[in-house]
């Protein structure tokens, strides 16, 4: 009941924020500024599908940017470098981040290493992996840029009018809530994350649910990176910093509970949009790019206070008793009822 | 004495055998023989009560059959088969389910989906969950049961007994044969008991076993078929309900000879010291007044989730007070926090030393001088490791901690040794006002004995002392007065002289006030 | 209707936590541990200690392989670059210790060396007053920290990660993004350039807040309480322990060793670049678990985590010295500290 209010009342600030940004700033209803944003919006919603995944199983996955940037280094070397076609790059980059991700999740299971020790050892690891191989100095044929036009469709192209990227998005999405509802593993990382003793009673491998998260939070950082790479036409170390506090920011703003076992990808969509919405906006009315950080940190402040009070609420103190509100009249019953 | 005898059966029909058998069970934990020799059958259809002291061995034959514990001695059958139940899923698929005081559901999901989790209806697509036989199924379930509880609702916004009704879909679901309750009407209203007799008449119509543990004696009378007596650990009796009354049952229950030996000649009790008026909060204590006399110790018996503990919390500033007052010494007295509480003069021996009396990773030393920083300290500041030895070693002779080394990790310690480690504690402060939550839980005969001659030199020396114990011996050795609680209220008060453990189960467990 | 409430650690009432295990376990294994003899453990020993050994090992080793590496230079060198670093480690290490945890300290760095530099170029105040306000600063935020995380019981990983952000934008608007330049004064200069003898002054400041702080700790009883906290919270509450203020305390503290440090970078470079101390964290994280300490809280000890710095900076001088290529130092950190938890873990699970 709470939650339904809380995400209705997202999706009330949302729209707000839309239309205050919309008359503060005149271009923010330009079909070039929706472009834009949808474009931001496939980015990090990509990412938020995966990481809503590990976050309702009751883990973290703070890889996720440091994946972004290895996805699209290796789509620059192998592509622009090497000169592989788009067919047998991104499906080979899309598999090596999906092993990186299931990495994440035996290390995480196997070992009884806390989640977010070992993605944030993961974070610079990976990044470091990533920024070895980046090979800014070889300039190919084609230049310093990816040139290859179908690497490009993923992240510039337009189908009717709407970005490819957030097409792909939303089949992601639609992929991902079938997943997460219509199927045994979905409940079950629902389960997972809701109640350890609920699976473990019903024989369900609370590992390999946990392992799976993970490995999918892998795949969607690889394909959000690879899109990425693409829009961008390069392999920019810069681009992935920061994306897990934006992806955790909107999953958590989305309803989801960083313990575990609440949250849905609907939410999650609506709080990847409040993100996106906040970012552009700021851009569009001038706030300076340092704020935006500011901003950003306050902003998912904000929603896990929020959270964390309505973690409280759900408590409930022990109630011991059934006839201290029932008090005289109970009693006449209770020794009608047996009581010799 | 033992009388077994058959369920009721009115109709004609072929006998029947049991559906679970155990024979010859017992199980101990060192120190301690939690069961001994238990024997008992359950029929198909049969509602069968266990009833018990705390500490009879109630919980652990429950876990036992769960899966939790392996016994030590003795043989389950299941419909006839030698069983070995290693872990809970195994007791799930063998046909048990239990249902716990705090539900085993996901929150987030459906009723539907926490009734078949983990053995969803597929479609023809792997992995892929077949929504409308899900519900259905669930739906037939809960028609079963005659519940009208929507499959579609979703657990978290439950209330508990609505939760519990889930439960017993899912051992349904599962095809138990066995149910297994813990203490079902704990966190009951009147109404929402009745409505889970009603489901637990169906579970009987549909031939399943229920064993259920219960402290309401009135349950047992108006559900069960038979009822199954533990006392230390033994069983005491099975018989039919029909065969029994209240009073009989409590004397099955106690049947100890009262222990008169013991009895101290204490001084007569001093002055007021604490007087409580009215305490109460919200769903946990209700009305609550006494008043506790230097030299004297108040015993507080009651059956656990009676209030006790809560109640010695909230007079140490641990819980929050929502209405009444309290007078230490004739002056007004709002224990804000435990800190201010022990400025007071109060201390708080907790019902668990594990999870709130010691810190394992710390010597004993360092756990005796936890509460009394300003006795080791210079400036309340710098530790002065001379004063803090000595107070170590004084408190280490006058409890006679085995080893008497101040450096002995406290997690190496023995159960009773710990225990002593609590109460040094406490005893390095001079407190005037000791609450005391189960003074020997998970203690060896020695050190109990150690523990209660500690008790009577305090109250000697003028210390008053509240002891909340659910081992009625001990209270009844060791108290001037008592008084019992039950549901969050006090309902009795008795001097030493007219208690008995009888009255005192009487009284805990709901009867005549 | 009420929602329901959340499990302990996911486990009904009465039921013990062998149920979280994967296999059953008899109860008494749990008690024959107890009932052991307090002695001689490998295991317990590794766990207390093994960073010394480790440390020791890997100076052996980079003695060997490369000559430039056992010189008095060399380690001088070697221990300046980790002054900042244990510094930090110092703080953070008080609030693991707690039970809690700090990953802002990166950007607090940051803070300190961009206000104290400010406080130089636009305000032209005294040298060791600007750098006391960096201090502060910093200090300021570890209050803002320890208040959300006791006060609004928000979780300390997601407060702390929400913090880094914050302030970390906050040192990108007050410096505008550009690099701030200050009138290089000699006595703050000194802080990051100087020497006191033979020794730089950074680590002679590295010594002392060292000894201060493990005086602190097994000396005083703000030390025992952030112990006790760590150990066993509810204990410490009911032996009348002001635990929520000794939290804020610990992140106080991270606060102001990382404004400290941030202040001693700065000084040291004499300049107040606005990405100062950007992923710094990680590395005084992995100084923190690679000592010993482990991040439940209530095991270890401050000292421990210098010594976890200064392993994990000579390990990044040799893989230096021996031309290792930059990047993959971020590899081998993050994978140190995996290591490092996934063998205490195992030793202090064993010993158990």
């Amino acid at each position: 009941m709470v939650a339904a209010l809380r995400s209705y009342g997202l999706l009330v600030a949302l729209v707000v924020m839309c239309l205050v940004f919309a008359a503060l700033a005149p271009g923010f209803f330009t079909p070039g500024n929706l472009a834009d944003m949808l474009r931001d919006l496939s980015n990090l919603g990509i990412l938020a599908v995966g990481e809503t995944f590990v976050i309702v199983g009751g883990g973290i996955d703070l890889s996720v940017g440091s994946v972004v940037v290895l996805a699209g280094i290796l789509c620059d070397d192998l592509i622009r470098v090497l000169g592989w076609s788009s067919f047998l790059a991104v499906p080979l980059v899309l598999l090596i981040c999906t092993l990186v991700g299931l990495l994440n999740g035996i290390i995480i299971t196997r070992f009884r290493i806390p989640a977010f020790i070992v993605t944030l050892a993961g974070l610079y690891a990976i990044r470091g992996v990533a920024l070895s191989l980046y090979r800014h100095d070889v300039t190919s044929v084609a230049g310093a840029l990816i040139a290859d036009p179908w690497f490009l469709v993923l992240g510039q192209g337009d189908l009717l009018g709407i970005p490819v990227s957030f097409l792909i998005f939303l089949v992601v999405f639609a992929a991902g809530v079938f997943l997460l509802r219509r199927t045994r593993f979905g409940l079950h990382v629902y389960a997972v994350g809701g109640n350890e003793l609920a699976p473990r009673l019903s024989g369900i491998s609370v590992d390999r649910v946990r392992l799976l998260t993970y490995t999918i939070s892998g795949f969607c950082a690889g394909l959000s990176g690879a899109a990425l790479a693409s829009r961008l036409q390069t392999g920019a170390p810069e681009a992935g910093l920061g994306a897990e506090f934006d992806v955790i920011g909107a999953v958590v703003i989305g309803g989801a509970s960083l313990l575990g076992g609440y949250g849905s990808l609907p939410g999650t969509l609506i709080g990847s949009a409040f993100v996106i919405v906040l970012a552009k906006g700021q851009s569009l009315i001038g706030v300076p790019a340092n704020y935006q950080s500011f901003a950003r940190g306050v902003v998912i402040l904000v929603a896990v206070a929020l959270d964390a009070f309505q973690q409280r609420r759900r408590l409930r103190t022990r109630v011991i008793t059934r006839s201290l509100s029932l008090r005289g009249a109970a009693s006449a019953e209770l020794k009608e009822a047996g009581a010799p | 004495m033992s009388i077994e005898a058959a369920p009721d059966r009115p109709r004609a029909e072929p006998p029947v055998a049991p559906i679970l058998e155990v024979s010859g069970l017992s199980k101990s934990f060192p120190g301690v023989q939690a069961l001994a020799d238990i024997s008992l059958s359950l029929w198909p259809g049969e509602v069968h009560a266990l009833v018990g002291e705390n500490g009879a061995g109630k919980s652990t034959l429950i876990k036992i059959l769960a899966g939790v514990y392996t016994a030590d001695a003795g043989e389950v059958r299941l419909g006839g088969q030698t069983v070995a139940i290693r872990t809970v899923h195994e007791a799930q698929q063998l046909g048990i389910s239990v249902i716990y005081q705090e539900p085993a559901l996901v929150p987030a999901l459906t009723v539907a989906e926490n009734i078949l989790l983990g053995r969803e209806p597929g479609t023809g697509l792997p992995g892929v969950v077949d929504r409308r036989r899900l519900v259905a199924e669930a739906q037939a379930l809960l028609d079963r049961l005659g519940s009208p509880l929507d499959p579609l609702a979703r657990v978290r916004d439950l209330g508990i007994s609505w939760q519990q009704i889930v439960e017993i879909a899912k051992a349904l679901a599962l095809d138990a044969r066995v149910v297994i309750m813990d203490e079902p009407t704990a966190a009951l209203t009147l109404q929402e008991t009745q409505h889970l007799f009603q489901i637990i008449r169906e579970l009987k119509a549909h031939g399943r076993a229920v064993l259920f543990i219960s402290h309401a004696l009135e349950e047992v009378f108006e559900i069960a078929d038979r009822v199954t007596v533990l006392r230390d650990g033994r069983l005491v009796s099975t018989s039919a309900v029909a065969a029994l009354d209240r009073p009989t049952l409590v004397r099955l229950m106690i049947g100890r000879a009262v222990d008169e030996s013991a009895s101290r000649a204490r001084p007569v009790s001093g002055a007021e010291v604490l007087r409580v008026q009215g305490l109460g909060r919200e769903g946990i204590l209700d009305d609550v007044s006494f008043s506790l006399h230097a030299g004297e110790v108040l015993g507080i018996a009651g059956l656990v989730g009676s209030g006790r503990t809560e109640l010695a919390r909230a007079l140490f500033g641990a819980d929050p007070i929502e209405r009444g007052e309290i007078l230490l010494q004739g002056t007004p007295f709002r224990p804000q926090s435990p800190a201010h509480a022990m400025a007071a003069g109060l201390g708080l021996v907790p019902e668990d030393r594990k999870r709130e009396g010691l810190v394992e990773a710390f010597s004993t030393s360092a756990n005796i001088s936890l509460a009394s920083f300003a006795a080791i300290t210079r400036g309340r500041i710098w530790i002065d490791p001379p004063r803090e030895r000595s107070l170590a070693r004084r408190l280490i002779a006058r409890l006679n901690l085995q080893p008497p080394i101040p450096g002995w990790r406290a997690r190496e310690l023995s159960g009773g040794n710990q225990q002593k480690v609590v109460l040094a504690k406490w005893l390095a402060r001079d407190c005037r006002v000791l609450l005391i939550d189960e003074p020997t839980r998970g203690v060896d005969v020695g050190a109990k004995d150690e523990i209660y001659r500690l008790i009577d030199e305090l109250a000697a020396s003028g210390v008053a002392i509240l002891m909340i114990s659910s081992y009625l011996p001990e209270i009844l050795r060791m108290s001037d007065r008592i008084l019992v609680m039950r549901e969050g209220r006090v309902v009795a008060e008795f001097a030493r002289a007219e208690a008995s453990e009888e009255r005192l189960m009487e009284a805990a467990t709901g009867g005549s006030t | 209707m009420s929602r329901p409430e959340r499990p302990s650690a996911g486990l009904p009432a009465g039921i013990p936590r062998e149920l979280a295990a994967e296999q059953p376990r008899t109860s008494s294994a749990v008690e024959a541990g107890r009932l052991r003899q307090q002695g001689f453990s490998l295991e317990r020993l590794l766990a207390q200690y093994g960073i010394y050994l480790a440390l020791l090992v890997l100076i052996v080793i980079f003695s060997v392989l490369s000559p430039a590496f056992l010189t008095a230079d060399n380690g001088l060198s070697v221990l300046r670059q980790v002054s900042t670093v244990g510094i930090m480690a110092i703080g953070e290490a008080f609030v693991i210790l707690a039970g809690g945890i700090d990953v802002s300290v990166g950007s607090i760095v940051g803070l300190g060396g961009m206000v104290s530099a400010l406080a130089l170029r636009d305000y032209g105040i005294a040298p060791g007053l600007a750098a006391l306000l960096g201090l502060l600063a910093g200090l300021a935020v570890g209050v803002f920290n320890g208040l959300v995380i006791t006060k609004l019981r928000v979780d300390a990983f997601i407060t702390t990660l929400a913090t880094l952000s914050a302030v970390r934008g906050i040192v990108y608007i007050v410096s505008n993004q550009y690099d701030v330049r200050f009138p290089e004064l000699a006595p703050f200069l000194f802080l990051g350039r100087g020497y006191l003898g033979p020794i730089p002054f950074p680590v002679v400041l590295l010594v002392v807040v060292t000894a201060v702080a493990w005086v602190l700790e097994t000396r005083t009883t703000i030390g025992r309480s952030v112990h006790a906290l760590g150990g066993n919270e509810a204990a410490a509450r009911l032996s009348g322990i002001a635990a929520d203020r000794m939290r804020v305390a610990t992140y106080a503290a991270a606060g102001a060793c990382a404004g400290l440090a941030g202040v001693l970078i700065t000084a040291q470079v004499a300049i107040a670049v606005p990405y100062q101390g950007n992923g710094s964290e990680l590395d005084v994280i992995a100084a923190v678990v690679v000592g010993g300490i482990a991040l439940s809280g209530g095991v270890g000890s401050v000292l421990l985590a210098v010594i976890g710095a200064v392993f994990i900076g000579v390990l990044a001088n040799g893989l230096a010295l021996l031309d290792v290529p930059n990047i993959w130092q971020m590899v081998i950190k993050g994978i140190a500290i995996v290591l490092a938890v996934g063998l205490y873990n195992v030793a202090r699970s064993r010993r158990a």
